[in-house]
Formats: structure tokens, C-alpha cells, sequence
């Protein structure tokens, strides 16, 4: 017994007990005219359509937004649905004076956006906090 | 050989269902992180193509996902419906084509399908159905330094 490799749990590594223990949702915050959204859980099919509409609506009825700021620290999988949304809300933004930014995306997520192709017009910062910097540029 | 075979209704909740046991299922294999992210991405845009296109949400249909150890480092994930199949595959590979752009979606999905996977390849026929074989070799560790 004292050969075997240290006990890990399997599921500590893999996002899981994040996604087990976290029901999957999304928090809305509106100050001075700057939307900040933070996700949690994991953004699939499961999960996107309630927040696309939810999101979209929040953001037709704000006509000053200024900037909408995509949290993404608390989420642990992302699939083609969720970049439908990022996508989605910006094209709501870009017909008008808003900016859509995304903050605190993990490897993961960095890497589909990369293949996307919405890294060339979406800028990513590091947090929330330098992401609201933005406006003052 | 190491063979695992799902089959489940195709609703949407059960997505999550099916790329979490596939990640379970390659767990001995000492996945890294982003392997497994990798392969749930794979299992994730694979069934809900099925679920969503496929069978257009009807879950009185069933979805089919099969995974063989072809090696120690070798994944072989077949995922299959019996729905609409898929008028043009040239064009579904195509980045940011969905025949569903009413519902906001990214087309993306056999484009990180492509990327993430060593192979992918679609047998599709119109009224029959859909089958995708992704393979995916994973990275073999040489050596741990503790």
C-alpha cells in the first residue's frame, strides 16, 4: 500500500466538484451605467438560452450602457452554445454606443475564443476591476 | 480493450450528463486538466449537435455514445443519432454556419470539434442519421519530478 501513488480525488481536477456543488447561474449588476455579469457553473445548451434572454433583455432596456463586462472567474466549462451568447450580446452592443468586455476567462475559455476568432474584437482583461478601467481610456 | 457504450434520451439536460461520464470514464488514463476539458468540450458539441439537429429536441429519441481505449493513450469516441442527418457536411464545417440562426447560436460547434480532436470524421445520410468518430491520443507523462 505505501507504493501507491498519493490518493487524489479524480473529480478535484476535472471542474467537477466546482459544478457539483455550484447550481449554475447568472448575477446581474448595473452601476453608472456599466453592466457586470458574472457566471456560474458551466455555459451550455442547459444554461444559455435562460441567460440570452434574460441578458438581452436587461441590455435593450438600458439604452445608456455604457459597458457590459462578462465575468467568467466562477466558470468551469464553456461549449459553443456560451459563445453564442458572448457573441450574441455583442452584436445587441455594437448596433449602438456600448462595449462588451470579457474578464478573468481560464485557459480554457481563452482558448475557444481564440478559435472563434472573437478575441480580434472582443477585449479580454485580467479582472473585473481592470476591465470597469476601460472607460476612463 | 476498454469499451464503454451510452445510450440515453435526447434531451438537453442530459448533455452534461454524458461529457461528465466520459471524463470519468478516461480518468485512469491520468488525463491533464485541459485533456479532460478537451474531451467534455468534444462530447459536449458532438451531442448536442444530435440532440439539437439531429432530433430537433425529440426525446422520445434515443443518442448513442461509445468510447474505446483503442491504447493506453488512445480515445476513440463515437456519438450517433438516427435523426435528419446532415445536408451538407462541407458546409456544416464551415465556421459560424448554423441552419439555426434564430436561436443565437455560434456555429462553432465542428470547428472546435476539428481543432480539439486528432480526427473527426462525419458519415452522414439525409433521413437516416449521424455518426461522428473523434479520435484524441492523449499525452503520454515520462516522467514525474517530485
Amino acid at each position: 500500500m505505501g507504493l501507491l501513488k498519493t490518493a487524489v480525488n479524480p473529480f478535484a481536477t476535472m471542474g467537477l466538484e466546482v459544478s457539483m456543488k455550484m447550481k449554475n447561474q447568472m448575477k446581474t449588476m448595473l452601476k453608472n451605467e456599466i453592466l457586470t455579469v458574472e457566471f456560474y457553473g458551466e455555459l451550455d445548451n442547459t444554461s444559455t438560452f435562460q441567460y440570452k434572454e434574460r441578458l438581452a433583455d436587461i441590455i435593450d432596456r438600458n439604452a445608456k450602457l455604457k459597458l457590459v463586462i462578462l465575468d467568467f472567474r466562477y466558470v468551469s466549462f464553456i461549449d459553443s452554445s456560451g459563445l453564442g451568447l458572448i457573441f450574441g450580446r455583442y452584436n445587441q452592443l455594437a448596433s449602438r454606443q456600448g462595449q462588451l468586455v470579457i474578464c478573468s476567462a481560464n485557459n480554457h475559455i481563452l482558448k475557444l475564443l481564440k478559435m472563434s476568432g472573437m478575441t480580434k474584437v472582443i477585449d479580454i482583461y485580467d479582472d473585473a476591476t481592470t476591465a470597469k478601467g476601460v472607460l476612463n481610456r | 480493450m476498454n469499451k464503454m457504450d451510452l445510450r440515453f434520451s435526447a434531451r438537453i439536460e442530459n448533455e452534461p450528463f454524458a461529457r461528465t461520464a466520459m471524463a470519468a470514464f478516461i480518468t485512469p488514463l491520468n488525463p491533464t486538466v485541459e485533456e479532460i476539458m478537451e474531451i467534455k468540450t468534444l462530447v459536449a458539441e458532438a451531442v448536442s449537435n444530435a440532440i439539437i439537429h439531429g432530433y430537433n429536441y425529440d426525446d422520445t429519441k434515443y443518442v448513442y455514445v461509445k468510447a474505446t481505449l483503442l491504447s493506453a493513450h488512445e480515445l476513440e469516441i463515437v456519438i450517433q443519432d438516427y435523426g435528419v442527418g446532415i445536408e451538407n457536411i462541407e458546409k456544416a464545417r464551415e465556421a459560424c454556419f448554423t441552419t439555426r440562426p434564430d436561436q443565437e447560436r455560434s456555429g462553432m460547434g465542428f470547428t472546435i470539434m476539428q481543432s480539439l480532436s486528432d480526427s473527426l470524421n462525419i458519415n452522414s445520410i439525409l433521413g437516416l442519421g449521424t455518426k461522428l468518430t473523434i479520435k484524441k491520443t492523449l499525452a503520454t507523462v515520462l516522467e514525474e519530478v517530485k
